[in-house]
């Protein structure tokens, strides 16, 4: 079984995730429900496995739809899985109740979402909302709070960070918002932090200076991440493994620079070849992999190796049988009937 | 072809004036591909908008001329306008989903164009568009879908195709793959491409996202808080930047095989209803020197083609 075979652990896990699924029912109108008991599902997630080790940047990454958002959902379980594991520091937290959450894992895991307009009451002076966790989960009080939250200020780049404590969130810039919502990920010092799309609402200009504040932040705090993106080119320069998602599958997992390097399976090979760079004569006269069409639906996925319809290599077998991830190289995996063989 | 003269356009807002383009010139040729590249409130897109005057009604032109094939449009009246715009010069949105109607489908969008600008009949219009979709490789069968059925990279491609049915002599795209993953963006910029070769059309494509246009453009502008920074051809910019806000923007792009530290520009965009004294760009300036701070630079073209608008190239 895939779920536990050996070659997919790591080290030193602060996270296992095994046979991960999640499929969301689709809404069926009166008359559907009516004429058919059959329920649908979409499956966002379908059945992943990898682990984090502690300290490590793990890259979790895709196009829309492909999954990588909902997998990040059920790690910190602002969703519950259909089926699956998800192990953190050694216990199993996919069913656990929200009330004993709550009294642990709440403050050792956190996300920083992708819109900084989106994730913070506009009624909260940043402070406040820094401080709010701390509250919550009765850490500290009166002083101590204020003097932790300018610490976090200040480790955020917000300075003078008198100023910035009674700011309100539409005094701030896009890029200062994401600042805050770090802080308030960071406040309760957790372990392992879900940054979801963290510079992508952001201008390129400042893109660069989040990026470079995250990987700071690490180091000096002990953290580690798993980094969520459809952007392959920024998730190079974080991230020291990756796995690249396609309809709710992994299909290639390992060293970031082995896999954006030398990537093995054809679907991460188009998605490299489709990132545009900033240089026109490489931009024009590169080799491309170029495949029609856009990911199809995942309420009815393609029978076996899902990509093989916009796959230029599919061959008979990939429409039958569903490829497994297999260890090309040392911590190298790839999901593909093609690279099989040629092993 | 077109041709943009010293266009002022500001906004009236609840807490001031805000100068979004303030004196930007700028020709596109026959045949040409343009990048406009900006970051939010840089003022790329009210620029893209003034030109065929779709400004939002707090917006007003303070002065400037826009000539498109010789006629003004600025001060043209709206019905003679109303000709140009679709016909002559095509724009296409970021957001297709915004810009389509949901109760039409998608060969009608084409189709009514069609009928409204070369008087065709609808079963005429009807097969023209059929065969446009085809064209930028959707079924034809697809026109009767609406547009909550297509995928959001469909939508852009039908807006392309109406484009495409139109045969417009200038094309506008302001963030046409913004919303897209990189494959799809990738496909539509290859529709771009074969539009512009095909048909001959110019192209303003309006991004803040400098890769996209090192793929297409043959010109790039690059614009900061409603000014126009530099322009030059694609080797002038991407091999040569001359204005520090380039050079620093080049820097900062993440690329596959670059692990070294990134570069980062300190600070953010001004505040546009309080901008910055002298050059906008100076609180962010490493180069920054006093006459930086008192007085805005003047563009000065340093070599053919290639006009930059710094101190460290002007003289004072």
């Amino acid at each position: 079984m895939l779920a536990l075979r050996q070659e997919v652990r790591s080290v030193d896990p602060l996270l296992q995730v095994r046979e991960l699924k999640k499929y969301f029912p689709v809404e069926r109108s009166f008359l559907e429900r009516l004429l058919t008991k059959q329920r649908r599902f979409v499956r966002a997630v379908d059945g992943i496995s990898f682990d984090i080790a502690r300290g490590e940047v793990f890259a979790l990454a895709g196009e829309s739809g492909c999954g990588k958002t909902t997998t990040g959902y059920l790690i910190v379980r602002l969703l519950e899985p259909t089926s699956g594991k998800v192990v953190f520091d050694g216990r199993d937290i996919s069913h656990e109740p929200e009330r004993s959450l709550r009294r642990w894992y709440r403050r050792r895991v956190q996300i920083i979402f992708q819109d900084p307009y989106a994730s913070l009451n506009p009624r909260m002076r940043v402070g406040d909302a820094i401080a709010h966790p701390l509250e919550i989960h009765g850490i500290a009080e009166g002083e101590e709070v204020r003097e932790m939250v300018v610490d976090m200020l200040r480790r955020v780049g917000l300075t003078p960070p008198e100023l910035f404590y009674n700011k309100y969130p539409h005094e701030l810039s896009g890029g200062q918002r994401q600042r805050v919502a770090i802080a308030r990920a960071l406040i309760l010092k957790p372990e392992l932090v879900v940054a979801d799309e963290p510079t992508s609402a952001l201008d390129v200009s400042i893109r660069s200076q989040i990026l470079k504040l995250l990987l700071e932040l690490k180091r000096d705090l002990g953290l580690t991440y798993l980094y969520i993106t459809h952007d392959l080119a920024t998730a190079y320069y974080v991230a020291d493994r990756i796995a690249v998602m396609y309809l709710g599958k992994i299909v290639e997992l390992g060293p970031t620079e082995e896999v954006l390097g030398d990537p093995l399976h054809p679907y991460t090979k188009a998605l490299i070849s489709a990132i545009p760079i900033p240089d026109p004569k490489l931009s024009r006269t590169r080799e491309r992999l170029r495949i029609p069409g856009e990911p199809p639906n995942p309420i009815e996925p393609p029978p076996g190796c899902r990509f093989h319809p916009r796959c230029p290599y599919a061959r008979e077998e990939c429409s039958r049988e569903e490829p497994v991830l297999q260890e090309i190289r040392p911590g190298h995996y790839v999901a593909c009937h093609a690279i099989e063989t040629r092993a | 072809m077109l041709e943009v003269v010293d266009l002022r356009v500001s906004f009236e807002t609840p807490y001031g004036q805000v100068r979004a383009v303030d004196g930007v010139s700028f020709e596109v040729d026959k045949r040409e591909v343009v990048g406009l590249v900006g970051e939010s409130g840089s003022g790329k897109s009210t620029l893209g908008l003034s030109i065929i005057r779709l400004l939002p009604p707090n917006a007003r032109v303070l002065s400037g001329r826009v000539l498109f094939d010789g006629r003004e449009l600025l001060s043209m009246p709206e019905r003679e306008l109303r000709k140009i715009r679709g016909r002559e010069i095509a724009m296409i949105f970021q957001d297709p989903m915004t810009t389509l109607n949901p109760t039409m489908r998608a060969g009608e969008h084409i189709a009514e164009a069609l009928v409204y600008h070369y008087g065709m009949s609808w079963e005429e219009a009807m097969k023209v568009a059929g065969e446009a979709l085809e064209a930028v490789g959707i079924p034809a069968e697809r026109a009767m879908d609406y547009p909550h059925q297509m995928s959001g990279g469909m939508r852009q491609r039908v807006m392309i195709a109406a484009a495409l049915a139109l045969k417009p002599k200038l094309i506008i795209a302001d963030e046409p793959t913004s919303a897209l993953d990189v494959i799809v963006q990738n496909q539509i910029l290859d529709l771009l491409r074969k539009l512009r070769d095909e048909s001959g059309a110019s192209v303003i494509l309006i991004t803040h996202d400098l890769s996209v246009t090192a793929d297409l453009a043959d010109r790039v502008l690059i614009m900061y808080a409603g000014n126009i920074m530099e322009a030059g051809s694609v080797e002038q910019i991407y091999y040569g930047p001359l204005h520090p806000y380039t050079q620093g923007l080049l820097k900062s792009i993440p690329r596959l095989g670059h692990k070294g530290s990134l570069h980062l520009i300190p600070g953010q965009p001004p505040d546009m209803t309080n901008p910055p004294p002298g050059c906008r760009f100076h609180p962010r300036c490493e180069s920054a020197m006093p006459t930086c701070r008192e007085e805005a630079p003047p563009a000065v073209e340093v070599e053919p083609g290639h006009l930059v608008a710094c101190w460290l190239y002007a003289k004072r």
